[in-house]
């Protein structure tokens, strides 16, 4: 039988640690608060477009965003599109412009096309392209 | 002052877990993972057609948006968007401390011990890494257990009402259209409250839950010629597989999780009067994780990639519905615990 002045302490003890490593790892953020504070700063005051274009998801093909957002204010919304991407884009590079373009064109439809060299295009589908 | 310092303190460390996570999760906009590839495509859909049908058409061939998956988060996401006035992925990150604001208080209430320890659980889920990681924030998991939580707090309600049954059965119908694991923890509930002999109960949690739930949506999509789950099938059934699984889960999580589960498992030796009064959420945790775990034996990708992405995300919900029984636990020896 373990005392309750034994029990108590080491309840409080377990649960203190626990907490301290939960906090511990909350504390240690991915970025340092003042760049942190900045970024929020940054995207709070920034349009609709600009936050978008600069999302952390987003940013790193900001230009193919930013063509695929035109394209999405202009296309109505039943208008298919087509990327045509060539065979020397590398396939993750693929695999993530076509994400993108989904993502901003929605609820389009975005047809993948093989396209030549390094290729990366994306126009308007002809209606009734890509008809299931 | 001397009695208030532990309530103050802990009040304090739930102010700060919970402002942690949400800086975290407002400072940038929904953009990663899964939101990009999955939830938020079909929000994006809902939100610019008006149709529910529009998850299936931006991903026509299924082969990265998951199609079958429940469309309650993204019709949340469209909706507030609709009320917003605009789809600004800015904006709908504010749902993130909404949903952890609830949570926290459903543990909370979920937690049978003195303030202090109450608060302390609550501060624990909003510390808890899910909450404290910026990429989750646009993901699912957090309304699914939003649900679960409210859930079990009316389930494990020591006053339970007519009604009591037919809001938890709805929770958990709302559970199952927000993500697969809803349908697991309906089953694991309506087994447990079968298991208590809760016939009454069981049968409406269960037929609310599937009739509510997973029906509608299983028929919906069976409607657009999506049926079954891309990542799991009958036909790759491997019956080693939850073994793989769970080496792998022990490479990339055993020693970092190592503590916790000593640590917990310690404090539940501890406390005898919350083992006995919490051996249904026990049980029920582990048949989750159980379960969990067998559902590898019919994966399709390989077992440790699919690990290696889901296994913290997975394990959320054990662990956060575990949260008041380990404060219970840790109070029980003070003799405090109020039953």
């Amino acid at each position: 039988m373990i005392p309750r002045s034994a029990r108590r302490l080491l309840a409080a003890l377990l649960a203190g640690a626990g907490l301290l490593a939960l906090l511990a790892d909350a504390v240690t953020q991915d970025l340092p608060a003042a760049d942190s504070l900045a970024m929020a700063g940054r995207f709070w005051r920034a349009g609709p477009r600009g936050r978008l274009l600069n999302a952390p998801g987003l940013a790193r093909d900001a230009l193919f965003a930013a063509d695929a957002v035109r394209a999405a204010a202009a296309w109505p919304a039943d208008a298919d599109a087509v990327l045509a991407i060539g065979p020397l884009v590398p396939p993750e590079v693929r695999e993530r412009l076509r994400r993108r373009a989904a993502y901003v064109l929605a609820p389009r439809r975005v047809l993948l096309e093989p396209g030549s060299g390094s290729e990366v295009t994306l126009v308007r589908a002809p209606a009734g392209a890509g008809q299931r | 002052m001397s009695r208030r310092l532990p309530a103050f303190a802990a009040a304090l460390l739930l102010a700060l877990g919970f402002a942690s996570a949400t800086f975290l999760a407002v400072r940038q906009p929904l953009s990663l993972g899964d939101y990009l590839a999955v939830w938020g495509l079909k929000a994006r859909a809902i939100h610019g057609s008006g149709e529910l049908s529009a998850v299936f058409r931006v991903d026509p061939a299924g082969e990265f948006s998951h199609p079958e998956y429940p469309p309650l988060w993204p019709l949340v996401l469209a909706g507030t968007a609709r009320l917003l006035g605009r789809y600004d992925e800015l904006l709908l990150t504010l749902l993130r401390p909404l949903l952890l604001a609830a949570a926290a208080a459903l543990t909370f209430a979920r937690t049978r011990a003195p303030l202090p320890w109450r608060l302390l659980a609550a501060a624990s889920l909003t510390l808890l890494p899910y909450f404290q990681t910026a990429a989750y924030t646009g993901y699912a998991e957090a309304l699914l257990l939003v649900f679960v939580l409210a859930a079990l707090f009316l389930l494990e309600s020591p006053a339970p009402t007519p009604f009591t049954p037919v809001a938890a059965g709805l929770l958990l119908a709302f559970a199952s259209l927000t993500k697969q694991e809803g349908v697991l923890v309906l089953l694991v509930v309506s087994g447990l409250l079968a298991a208590a002999r809760r016939f009454r109960d069981t049968s409406i949690v269960a037929g609310l839950g599937v009739g509510v739930g997973v029906l509608p949506w299983s028929l919906y999509r069976a409607a657009h010629g999506v049926s079954g789950l891309a990542d799991f099938d009958l036909d790759a059934f491997r019956p080693a597989q939850p073994l793989r699984a769970l080496a792998a889960l022990a490479e990339i999580a055993l020693l970092p999780a190592l503590p916790w589960i000593l640590g917990a498992a310690l404090l539940f030796a501890l406390a005898p009067g919350v083992r006995r009064a919490r051996r249904p959420l026990l049980l029920g945790a582990g048949a989750f994780a159980g379960l969990i775990l067998a559902s590898f034996a019919f994966a399709r990708p390989d077992v440790a990639w699919l690990v290696a992405w889901t296994w913290d995300r997975l394990a959320l919900f054990p662990v956060a519905a575990l949260l008041p029984a380990l404060f219970e636990a840790a109070a029980e020896p003070f003799g405090t615990r109020e039953e």
